[in-house]
């Protein structure tokens, strides 16, 4: 009795997804799965820690059309770490739902946002948190829920943001590496009584005007970057991740001139700073990146590219990144040529004390449907007073990736 | 464009008025043929395609990619394009806008799907490969009679089809940053039909030869060739593209072309 009504629930379960998926509106599973080796020169700083670390990972995407105006988008992250409980991790990079008209959208889920021009630093990309685990570079974000309209308008685009729940920043335990070398507390602490829960709004306006390209946003919660606060723990220092309520306005530009790209951020910062005691004050700051990328097309009489770039960094909250007055050099080499293969060279110095960053990145597909990519990452000249770049100094890592696109 | 298609047809009918009564400079015919190829080819509207590109190298290797393409017909300027990639499966999604002006640069967005990133980037580079291809981006870009300046040569049975007879026309970018001198083209002389390309380098020296095959005619009017072969005199390496499903008039309006579209795509 019970079996054929369970068939015939699965049968209805499952027979629509077979229509849709064959029917004109069509759902799509694509993605890519992969292998990484990170390796490590250097002997760890913690007993925890290896000089190697094996994973795989794999990233799936499903999108699915509701009808001619609306759809549902999915992307899903998930690695696998032998060596690693920390980087053995998964989240909903996007699960959204999307409905569009000529000039307005409406988004609904968690999704990912990106803002910014500049190479060295994503300053006003704000929506995201960051996967401080997969990241070596702030290239990979956290899924945000959010819901999202979009206007565009011959005077440019317009959206609006409401961003419920916030993600904190995930540091890792003791055999993750690198890391910052004081474990973090298990709570974090939140200006706000609302704690991960409060609601943030974000609004931004980016238009074209000629050979301009232009971005306005603003920002009003919980600010995505903690600041690290020096506590006792029975007796032990440790580090607790401090969320602060945050205003903020960021201009984003680039501008072409020929083969020069002239590319703008800048943030002012309406924040707030923690005292030792976990008593809140106001602070107000500034940030901006200035700088360019210039293409030689075509070198020495073959199809390379190569785009020279320099950047100024600068930012007055010294809490919250390493970056106050430096400078970024940076090469990318183009083949173009049937691979894609590319090469990103790129130094970040110190204005202030010297101290200097240098990352090496290579991608090459080496197959059909498979690409490799390599990245090196090393720091020289560390001063001791520069506390990012001494989390790093004994974490000199090359990164071997593999990737199957299905 | 209005202007330029009454003009063109002026200017023909002017040609053709005048044939006998006064010797043409060959700038001026090459010129005339230009613009009533361009005049045969107004009021498409929109369109949409498939093209698949096949790659083959020196030893004869191949690998393939495959795009999607959707124009919009601008009257007195350039046209917008769109091209969103489906293969390589690895830049899957990525689409490449386009608004292109007879003169002055070209205005082009890239959007990356995996940053969810809409990038501004510069048409400068004009004679870079496409996709890794023996066309270089200007190949694949919309093609406007004031981009040029022409030089007709002579009559010639059209390479191809020797039944046709062609119009042989040199033509000189006037963008300093083409990668040509010149180009060499075969026009057919009862539909003009572009039937072969000779691509001259910056030296002045035969690069590449384009040959345009397998056209059709649409709304019986506008004639689009769906194989075009690429080869590469210096490498030995050819690019063959095979265009299908073209579509017509499909509805498509500017709001299609706006950068801030790019996300939507599939």
């Amino acid at each position: 009795m019970i079996k054929p009504i369970l068939n015939k629930l699965m049968f209805t379960a499952i027979l629509p997804g077979l229509v849709v998926s064959n029917g004109v509106f069509a759902m799509e599973i694509t993605g890519k799965a992969g292998i990484e080796a990170l390796g490590f020169s250097q002997d760890a700083k913690f007993p925890e820690q290896h000089s190697f670390y094996g994973s795989a990972a794999i990233e799936p995407e499903l999108y699915h059309q509701l009808d001619d105006n609306s759809e549902i988008r999915a992307k899903l992250f998930y690695r696998y770490d032998a060596n690693s409980t920390s980087r053995t991790h998964g989240d909903v990079r996007e699960l959204m739902y999307y409905r569009y008209a000529d000039d307005w959208e409406i988004h609904a889920g968690i999704g990912k946002v990106f803002w910014g021009t500049t190479e060295s630093r994503h300053l006003v990309d704000t929506i995201n948190q960051i996967d401080n685990i997969e990241s070596l570079d702030d290239e990979q974000r956290l899924g945000q829920a959010m819901l999202q309209a979009k206007l565009i308008r011959d005077w440019g685009t317009v959206d609006l943001f409401v961003l419920p729940g916030f993600r904190e920043v995930d540091f890792g335990q003791s055999e993750l590496r690198p890391n910052l070398g004081l474990s973090t507390t298990s709570d974090a602490l939140y200006q706000s009584s609302d704690k991960d829960s409060h609601i943030d709004f974000a609004a931004r306006w980016n238009h074209t005007l000629d050979d301009l390209d232009l971005g306005v946003s603003y920002f009003n919660g919980t600010q995505r970057t903690p600041l690290l606060n020096p506590v006792l723990v029975n007796g032990q220092p440790k580090l607790q991740a401090t969320y602060v309520q945050s205003q903020q306005l960021g201009i984003d530009a680039q501008y072409i001139a020929g083969d020069l790209l002239i590319k703008f951020e800048g943030l002012h910062r309406a924040s707030h700073k923690v005292s030792n005691t976990g008593v809140f004050s106001d602070y107000d700051s500034n940030a901006f990146v200035l700088g360019g990328e210039y293409t030689l097309i075509g070198i020495a009489e073959t199809s390379y590219d190569l785009g020279l770039i320099g950047e100024y960094l600068y930012d007055e909250w010294e809490e919250t990144t390493p970056f106050q007055k430096d400078w970024f050099t940076g090469l990318r080499w183009v083949l173009n040529d049937e691979q894609s293969t590319e090469v990103l060279f790129g130094n970040i110095y110190d204005l202030d004390d010297g101290s200097q960053i240098w990352q090496l990145e290579a991608s090459r597909r080496i197959a059909e449907n498979w690409k490799a990519e390599v990245t090196g990452r090393w720091v020289t000249n560390v001063d001791t007073n520069n506390t990012f770049l001494n989390a790093y100094k004994q974490d000199d890592l090359v990164s071997l990736k593999l990737d199957y696109y299905f | 464009m209005k202007k330029q298609l009454i003009l063109a047809l002026g200017v023909t009918a002017f040609s053709l008025l005048s044939f006998n009564a006064y010797p043409e400079t060959p700038e001026e015919k090459g010129l005339a043929i230009a613009k009533a190829a361009d005049a045969r080819d107004n009021g498409w509207g929109d369109t949409t395609a498939n093209m698949k590109m096949v790659l083959v190298n020196k030893q004869g290797e191949t690998s393939e990619r495959e795009i999607r393409t959707k124009t919009l017909e601008i009257m007195g300027d350039g046209d917008k394009g769109l091209t969103i990639f489906d293969k390589p499966r690895d830049i899957r999604g990525t689409a490449f806008l386009t608004f292109s002006h007879v003169t002055g640069a070209d205005d082009q967005w890239l959007y990356l799907p995996a940053l969810k990133r809409v990038k501004r980037i510069s048409s400068r580079n004009k004679s870079g490969p496409f996709m890794g291809s023996e066309f270089a981006y200007e190949d694949m870009s919309s093609q406007e009679v004031d981009k040029y300046t022409y030089k007709y040569l002579k009559d010639e049975a059209c390479p191809g089809d020797a039944t046709l007879t062609c119009f042989v026309s040199e033509r000189y970018p006037v963008d300093e940053f083409s990668g040509y001198t010149k180009q060499v083209g075969w026009v057919d002389q009862t539909h003009y039909r572009p039937m072969k390309i000779d691509f001259y380098d910056r030296k002045g020296s035969l690069l590449k030869t384009l040959t345009l095959s397998d056209y059709n005619q649409y709304l019986d009017k506008y004639w689009r060739a769906h194989t075009m072969e690429m080869v590469n005199h210096l490498t030995g390496k050819k690019s063959i593209l095979t265009w299908s499903n073209y579509q017509f008039k499909t509805g498509l309006t500017d709001s299609d072309f706006n950068k801030s579209q790019l996300k939507r795509l599939r």
